[in-house]
């Protein structure tokens, strides 16, 4: 199973948009793919139709094995299940940080998923805490949507330097340029100030477009409600990326 | 017909029933969505006894796309995508790829056969909740088998359950049931109910017959000979179109071993009668000798080149060039008998006679008596004569005694299997691998001495020219020569080893146990 995390430590970058249409692609492609939505918002969850049970809790999600395989629920979408999230993953990070190998807890969470799924993908919450750290560890590769902005390319510095602190392979991150807005001169010289300074950027750019922003109102992954537009070929030119990076 | 989809539960739907009228009647709180139907044209292939499917695998073709799937979770193992090729018949026709290597192990050296053309239409509904999500799938199946004119077969309900919500797909289930629909657990084709196909259900060449002891040893013989008899007529078709080359293989076995049954199975026909069948048989194995020889030739192409110094082996083709024409004429003869009257008749003869004679144990003393004594008389006999040849084998016995012994041992194992079904399996089991270890010695060994004859003669037929290619030819044939005589001298060298393996204590005291009357 290739574990593979969608993150960014500022909101609002494109990220659950990405982690939707990426596992939908990769379930598409005939992987059977687990979404695990760990973001307390739920935004995942709310796009494809599904509510976590009454009886979920942060708790469970903590204890894994069968409190997980009992929550895992199918979506619309042949091979693609989805581990939606509830609003007490707020506590999350205290959970976490309560138990004694609290930063590798949800690594061996999804060990225990090992054999059902062929890709798992993560649907992160902004930020950078005790569960980002969880996911740096449980993640083979971490997939950093960025909007070509200064502000972003700091936080992606300070991304790349707490790595290095806390010792995880930097190598894992691999970035892509979210939201672009070709018109912005900004956005242009953005993006080739970091393709020339930073490693790992993946080639596809995914373009600000209202088919992704109206996932919310349509509740579908973009490439169902719309096949053929240029945001789905982005996102399928996106996904034949990762998924080669993640086949070596 | 055998299981060609993924298992699952059916609910077969009657005929005239409003049936999407009969699903959206399910719930008032859910909604349904009918998603149109789409038809595909689906033909399965497997060889004729069936190996993909006891390898619990089915191979689909659909226009020029194959999928190898399996039958029980329905997800494709392998597949191959847009082939250029032509209807491939043997593994090795498909191009290099994954299905090919799947497949290759298990059809070895059988054709594949179009089992059944069947054309799909699957309509799904899917079940919605408050937040328009799909929590039931179920299809609706219509079911076509075109190979026998169009038939519609069955229109079935499928359910699939989604992950999470179990729940309704069991308050489904609950109300098709409450309706009086049927469900079957298995799949679909036979949920479509079976159809007469060219091919027999349930292919095996091993004698399948259901013996009670206390039965008259006449009607046991003829259940056996009625089973073998059924085995010959099954593979006919496949001889006669040249399938490949088991077909003859399986048939030949079925007639050696009638005959067989005729001389050991004692005293159940008259003398008379016994010995005009067992004549007609030789005949029937006779007409198909030849071209069972040059299949086994044949077969050998790809080990004989392998046993030579790569620069030697193209003097073997014109070799096999001259084999490969003489099984075209030989194939010819052979299906020509097969279409003849004489073999009709002589197959309607002995059907005849399996159907009306009557046990008269003044003619035939064993007739009437029970089935479990006489087998256990005659596995004892054979076993006895067995253990007596096989200890006065050494490395100075002549190749001819060890010949007679190995007929023996077979003589032997035909009994043990046409009277399987009279002892305990797990005991026969144990019983059959010792004697098969002994009989694959002795059976290599008689293999590698016929082969040497062969190409022995060969070489007496060809002109010695100084021609370089016949050169060639000589020295590669005469190579082969030394390497199988170098084998069979190993082979017979480990005859002790095996032979010791069927006769001691253990297997020994089995066979007391099991064959004598005390």
């Amino acid at each position: 199973m290739k574990k593979i995390a969608i993150y960014s430590m500022k909101g609002g970058v494109g990220k659950t948009a990405a982690s939707v249409n990426l596992a939908y692609l990769a379930a598409a492609d005939g992987f059977n793919t687990l979404l695990c939505d760990l973001d307390p918002q739920g935004a995942s969850t709310y796009y494809f139709r599904i509510r976590a049970s009454k009886n979920f809790s942060t708790n469970k999600f903590i204890k894994g094995g069968k409190h997980i395989d009992k929550n895992i629920k199918g979506t619309d979408f042949p091979n693609l299940d989805l581990l939606p999230s509830k609003l007490s993953y707020r506590n999350l990070d205290l959970a976490l940080d309560a138990l004694k190998n609290s930063k590798k807890r949800l690594k061996s969470i999804f060990n225990e998923l090992e054999d059902d799924y062929d890709y798992l993908f993560m649907d992160c919450p902004p930020g950078i805490s005790l569960i980002s750290e969880n996911v740096f560890n449980a993640a083979d590769f971490i997939i950093v949507p960025l909007i070509p902005t200064t502000l972003s390319e700091l936080t992606y510095e300070k991304l790349l330097s707490f790595f290095k602190k806390n010792d995880i392979n930097p190598k894992k991150i691999h970035t892509f340029f979210s939201m672009v807005e070709s018109r912005k001169t900004l956005h242009q010289e953005t993006m080739q100030k970091i393709s020339q300074e930073a490693g790992n950027i993946l080639k596809t750019a995914i373009l600000y477009r209202s088919d992704i922003e109206k996932m919310g109102v349509h509740r579908e992954p973009v490439p169902v409600t719309s096949p053929n537009s240029d945001s789905t070929q982005a996102y399928k030119k996106l996904w034949k990326e990762i998924k080669a990076i993640s086949n070596h | 017909m055998v299981a060609l989809l993924e298992k699952s539960d059916y609910y077969i739907l009657p005929d005239g029933l409003e049936r999407l009228e009969l699903l959206r009647r399910f719930t008032t709180d859910h909604s349904f969505i009918l998603d149109p139907s789409h038809k595909k044209k689906e033909e399965f292939l497997d060889t004729f006894d069936r190996r993909l499917h006891s390898a619990n695998l089915v191979l689909i073709r659909e226009a020029r796309s194959y999928y190898l799937r399996d039958l029980t979770q329905g997800h494709t193992v392998a597949s191959l995508e847009g082939d250029k090729s032509i209807g491939p018949k043997f593994w090795w026709d498909f191009p290099k790829c994954s299905l090919r290597l799947r497949i290759k192990p298990l059809c070895d050296i059988r054709a594949l056969l179009s089992l059944a053309k069947i054309e799909r239409s699957i309509a799904t509904l899917r079940l919605l909740n408050e937040d328009k999500k799909t929590v039931l799938l179920a299809y609706v199946k219509e079911l076509k088998i075109l190979n026998r004119g169009e038939r519609k077969a069955a229109v079935v309900v499928q359910i699939k359950p989604i992950r999470g919500y179990e729940e309704e797909a069991g308050k489904f289930k609950k109300y098709l049931k409450a309706l009086g629909l049927e469900a079957i657990d298995g799949d679909l084709i036979s949920a479509a109910g079976s159809f007469d196909g060219k091919y027999p259900l349930h292919y095996s060449s091993k004698i399948n017959v259901h013996l009670k002891p206390e039965m008259k040893s006449l009607d046991a013989a003829k259940m056996i000979f009625r089973n073998l008899l059924e085995t010959m007529k099954v593979n006919e078709f496949g001889i006669i179109e040249d399938i490949d080359t088991e077909f003859l293989h399986d048939f030949r076995v079925a007639v050696r071993r009638t005959r067989s049954a005729l001389s050991q199975i004692k005293a159940i026909f008259s003398v008379e009668d016994t010995i005009k069948f067992k004549d007609e048989f030789s005949v029937i194995g006779k007409a198909t000798n030849e071209l069972r020889d040059l299949d086994v030739y044949l077969l050998t192409e790809d080990s004989y080149k392998k046993m030579l110094p790569e620069e030697l082996r193209p003097g073997l083709d014109p070799l096999f060039d001259s084999l490969s024409e003489q099984r075209e004429k030989a194939k010819k003869s052979c299906a020509d008998y097969l279409r003849s009257d004489s073999y009709k008749k002589s197959i309607r003869t002995w059907e005849e006679f399996l159907d009306n004679s009557k046990s008269d144990p003044e003619l035939a003393t064993n007739s009437e008596r029970s089935v479990i004594n006489l087998a256990k008389e005659n596995i004892w006999k054979k076993y006895s004569r067995v253990i007596k040849l096989g200890r006065k084998i050494d490395s100075n016995t002549p190749d001819s005694e060890v010949h007679s012994l190995r007929i023996e041992c077979k003589k032997l194992r035909y009994l043990l299997e046409f009277f399987m079904s009279l002892f305990p399996e797990d005991e026969m089991k144990v019983v059959i691998k010792h004697l098969k270890k002994l009989q694959d010695n002795l059976g290599d060994f008689n293999d590698l001495y016929v082969q040497q004859q062969s190409l022995k003669k060969f070489l007496s037929q060809t002109d010695i020219g100084y021609d370089q290619s016949k050169q060639k030819t000589l020295a590669a044939a005469g190579g082969l020569v030394s390497v199988l005589y170098q084998r069979q001298n190993d082979v017979r060298k480990k005859f002790k080893e095996n032979f010791d393996g069927f006769s001691d204590k253990e297997t020994t005291s089995l066979f007391t146990k099991l064959f004598t009357k005390g």
